[in-house]
């Protein structure tokens, strides 16, 4: 056994560590060059209506005249498309990308419908306490594409 | 093959001061564009760090495997 704390390293060992350092450090160079070039993408995309105002409400994602009664999974998914047609329409494809299916569920219902949590969570047959996570990450990621692209 | 780096089983001391030796070279090859970058000294310190280590748990499993045949 070697002591290297004592010891020299030998010409094979330190060709590897010289070999370890210079690729470790190419890779983080490429990495940020890549990185680079997806944040010039997505600058290219923002030309969007951005003084433009809709509202919501006007189109009808759901129908509560009918009366109320837990979901099932075709409504479930005539919501989600509906909500995805609409915010492609709006251009805001980064929204839609990054909420997944039930947090789409609960954004049409407790922030277009303004339904209360506890109503949502009957509808949706799940816990309020899912109802109010999935709030959360809502407001977390809605917050973060708002500041990617400055609206 | 020769045997390297003890294969690969060093003491944290010892990484530290083979990292030490090569402080230098590390500097070096963290700059970017021109200027020296933290995080990618930090990144080539772990990989030399994982690198020379990396046998070191197989070490320790072989002792207690023997422990606990005998």
């Amino acid at each position: 056994m070697k002591d290297y704390l004592k010891e020299n390293l030998s010409k094979g060992e330190d060709d590897e560590i010289r070999g370890i350092i210079w690729k470790t450090a190419q890779k983080y160079k490429l990495n940020i060059y890549h990185r680079k070039k997806m944040k010039m993408e997505c600058i290219d995309n923002i030309d969007g209506p951005v003084s433009d105002t809709y509202k919501i409400e006007e189109n009808q994602l759901l129908n509560i005249e009918g009366g109320l009664h837990p979901f099932l999974e075709e409504e479930k998914l005539v919501l989600v498309n509906k909500l995805d047609n609409l915010l492609d329409d709006l251009e805001l494809s980064g929204i839609k990308r990054t909420l997944t299916f039930g947090e789409k569920l609960v954004f049409v219902l407790v922030y277009v419908h303004k339904v209360s949590q506890s109503l949502a969570a009957k509808l949706l047959k799940v816990q309020r306490k899912t109802i109010y996570n999935r709030c959360k990450s809502i407001d977390k990621k809605v917050k973060g594409e708002i500041k990617k692209y400055g609206r | 093959m020769e045997d390297r780096f003890n294969n690969y089983t060093l003491t944290n001391e010892e990484i530290e001061s083979i990292l030490q030796k090569y402080k230098d070279v590390i500097k070096k090859a963290a700059k970017v564009n021109g200027k020296f970058d933290e995080d990618c000294e930090q990144k080539i310190k772990i990989a030399i760090f994982r690198k020379l280590s990396r046998h070191r748990n197989k070490k320790i499993k072989k002792f207690f495997r023997k422990l606990l045949i005998f």
